[in-house]
């Protein structure tokens, strides 16, 4: 009878290991996703927020003006500014480690920390 | 059949190693803190070596030296350097680098025909984009300003400006400058990190073994966390000048703030955007706006002159890359690349 050059137990290491790995990188790769948001006015963290208490909204008060961030599932936003130019508002919602708007006129950046870029050039 | 499964065991155990050190390496670097700052008028974020408040963190140094750079290159603040110059039309700077850069900036004054200038500051206050409501300045307004800045100069005497026709305002070469400072001090203390001002970074050593990973904002899209690309650099300095910073829009038509010294009026380019990827922070800042006012065709050989690479992006969406880059930039997806 000829002998199979492989053996159950071969198959269960085989699919072992690649569960295992499977698992490593479940756990241990990074999240593209974002959960911490840090706020800052102008050099200083202004507020620390979190995307999984959304839905919710919050009205950041400068001495230049207010900004309005609307947080829900999918991230933040910013959905009214007192600034003239609206790039925060155009930016859009931001959820992904890394992404940031930015509001000069009013000195606020809301940044949802981590990412795999270490910066952006733009 | 015994050295067949022996085998089998060692590619499982192989791999099962590579996963765990992928996924340990994918976890992240956990010797650099991220602080961000406000200065030069724009958000700044430093990724610097070590925990935040440690003993021999260089915070404590880089936000003292952003500020005084600011102090130094700002034509808004009395008694600055600058403000003297545009008030005196001459001033001793003893600072040896801002004097070497104005240098430069007459240089490529001259290689661009006078479509970059530092002498800017009549119409850049004219149309006032930083502005609550810009808009665009009269014609008679506009005359006036050009004529203010007829045949503008700055010379050199060792240290001594000196300056003739139009004030001096530093916008294309302020942020690369901090740069400069910024890094060196990092340089200095044998440190890496990643310093951003604004749009300008400075990508000093390596992070850990790797190389830090610069995003390239897609100019076609109104997030600035849309990229086109990412850098992957060590020990360079990166800018970017583009039509979307600073616009706005009266009476149904756009201005962007990338004046043309000529005409007073925002450039004609047929780029959106440009980035330089240069030897030195205030090379790459200015770079980036005279490639800009230069157009796609002469850009690339302006860059080549001082050993700079470009990614452009014409107004077509066609993305132009120097060929230098090859190695160094990877398109994101849906991005063809022309490299030049």
């Amino acid at each position: 009878m000829k002998q199979r050059w492989w053996r159950p137990l071969d198959l269960a290491v085989v699919g072992g290991t690649l569960f295992l790995s499977f698992l490593l990188f479940l756990f241990l790769r990074p999240t593209e996703k974002g959960v911490a948001v840090t706020v800052y006015i102008e050099s200083t963290p202004y507020g620390e927020f979190s995307l999984l208490d959304a839905p919710a909204e919050h009205t950041v008060m400068t001495e230049k003006g207010s900004l309005r961030l609307s947080f829900d599932e999918d991230g933040v936003s910013v959905s009214f500014a007192d600034c003239p130019e609206k790039t925060c508002v155009r930016t859009g919602k931001i959820s992904r480690k890394g992404e940031s708007i930015v509001c000069v006129p009013l000195g606020v950046c809301i940044t949802v920390e981590g990412g795999s870029l270490d910066g952006v050039t733009g | 059949m015994k050295e067949k499964r022996g085998f089998l065991l060692r590619l499982s155990a192989a791999f099962l190693l590579f996963a765990i050190l992928s996924s340990f390496a994918a976890c992240g670097d956990k010797g650099y803190h991220v602080a961000r700052l406000y200065g030069m008028g724009t958000f700044c974020a430093f990724t610097v070596e070590g925990e935040r408040g440690a003993d021999g963190d260089a915070l404590p140094l880089l936000a003292p030296a952003l500020s005084e750079t600011e102090a130094l290159l700002s034509h808004r603040i009395d008694g600055s350097p600058i403000d003297l110059l545009n008030g005196l039309d001459y001033t001793v700077l003893m600072d040896a680098r801002l004097v070497g850069d104005l240098k430069l900036a007459e240089e490529l004054k001259a290689k661009t025909g006078g479509l970059f200038s530092v002498s800017v500051l009549p119409i850049t206050s004219l149309w006032n984009f930083d502005a609550e409501d810009p808009v665009p300045p009269s014609k008679e307004a506009l005359a006036a300003a050009l004529a203010e800045m007829e045949n503008s100069a700055l010379s050199f005497e060792n240290t001594l400006v000196t300056k003739t026709g139009g004030d001096v305002d530093l916008g294309s070469m302020g942020k690369g400058y901090a740069c400069d400072v910024l890094a060196e001090i990092l340089q200095v203390r044998g440190e890496s990190g990643l310093l951003s001002v604004g749009g300008s970074i400075a990508a000093v050593g390596k992070k850990g073994e790797a190389l830090w990973q610069v995003g390239v904002r897609n100019p076609l899209s109104a997030s600035a966390n849309d990229t086109l690309g990412t850098l992957a650099l060590t020990d360079s300095f990166v800018s970017t000048s583009g039509s979307y910073e600073k616009a706005f829009t009266y009476e149904g038509k756009a201005y962007h703030h990338i004046l043309d010294p000529r005409t007073g009026m925002p450039a004609e380019s047929d780029l959106l955007s440009v980035t330089v990827v240069a030897g030195k922070g205030a090379l790459s800042d200015m770079l980036s706006t005279a490639c800009f006012l230069v157009g796609s065709e002469a850009a690339f050989s302006l860059a080549a002159e001082y050993e700079a690479s470009l990614v452009a992006v014409k107004t077509d969406g066609t993305l132009l890359v120097s060929a230098s880059l090859a190695d160094v930039f990877t398109a994101a997806m849906g991005w063809e690349v022309v490299y030049r």
